[in-house]
């Protein structure tokens, strides 16, 4: 019985650490990523590192195409161009925040798992960038590769 | 008993409802008044989750619905959430009194029942 638990217990830990994202910490990339392109505003996305949820994920678009994913321990940003946003995530139910974007403003979106019915659900919201830098350094860029890091 | 448990738990963490919104039409405004809250004041809009303006923040007026002005939070963000979330910006009654929400978005305007008095500096 007592092996059995062991093994369970490994197969838990073996699941939540192939959860992870992968990819170079925002603090290995962050002299890399360039500047916001003239016209046109940034959004990050982020999902912090944290065990409840951590299978849960979800692809994430932004005005009805998909720019990446929500998965534990990861970020990544888009730029677009200013106007209305719709930023969007799906499991057993879609959520969504709506948010204006001007030229040459950022906005992080950080994505979070809640329980669900039967799967997790992914919420995504509006975080003050007051609040980002202590979450963000220590998360795995998951976006398009950056020329170099 | 399993099922009947099931259901009811399916139903509780399924029943979050959207912000109820009315629409409405915004014009701009460039007199960029600005009001700073002297502490924390939290609110709920209807059918919404609860919202807390923060001490300290900044809201510059950009414009006007047929509610009253509109304030929208300088160097910061702020939001109401139901079911989703949306950009949010203050609609103050002459007086300094919280009547509602302005979604820049949708275009609509998100009563707060009942309506709160700000603590306020103008500036």
């Amino acid at each position: 019985m007592s092996a059995l638990k062991t093994l369970l217990a490994l197969v838990i830990v073996g699941i939540l650490a192939g959860c992870a994202a992968e990819g170079p910490l925002h603090k290995e990339v962050a002299a890399s990523i360039p500047t916001v392109p003239a016209g046109k505003g940034r959004i990050y996305f982020y999902r912090a590192d944290t065990i409840f949820g951590a299978a849960v994920t979800s692809d994430i678009t932004l005005n009805g195409r998909v720019v990446g994913k929500s998965e534990r321990g990861s970020f990544f940003f888009v730029d677009e161009g200013p106007g209305n946003c719709k930023a969007s995530a799906s499991t057993e139910v879609e959520r969504e925040v709506t948010f204006t974007l001007a030229a040459g403003e950022t906005k992080y979106i950080k994505s979070t798992v809640s329980m669900g019915a039967l799967v997790g659900r992914v919420n995504l919201e509006l975080v003050s960038p007051n609040d980002v830098n202590a979450e963000i350094t220590e998360l795995h860029y998951t976006g398009t590769p950056l020329t170099k890091y | 008993m399993k099922v009947v448990c099931a259901l009811s738990l399916a139903l509780l963490v399924g029943c979050a409802s959207e912000v109820y919104r009315v629409p409405t039409q915004f014009s701009a405004s460039t007199d960029a008044a600005v009001i700073v809250l002297d502490r924390d004041l939290t609110v709920t809009p209807t059918l919404g989750d609860p919202a807390t303006l923060k001490a300290g923040s900044t809201w510059v007026h950009v414009g006007q619905v047929p509610e009253g002005p509109v304030y929208a939070i300088k160097n910061d963000v702020f939001m109401v959430k139901g079911r989703n979330a949306h950009e949010a910006q203050c609609v103050v009654a002459d007086g300094g009194k919280l009547i509602g929400f302005f979604l820049p978005v949708e275009r609509a305007f998100v009563p707060v029942d009942p309506q709160v008095q700000l603590p306020i500096n103008r500036k």
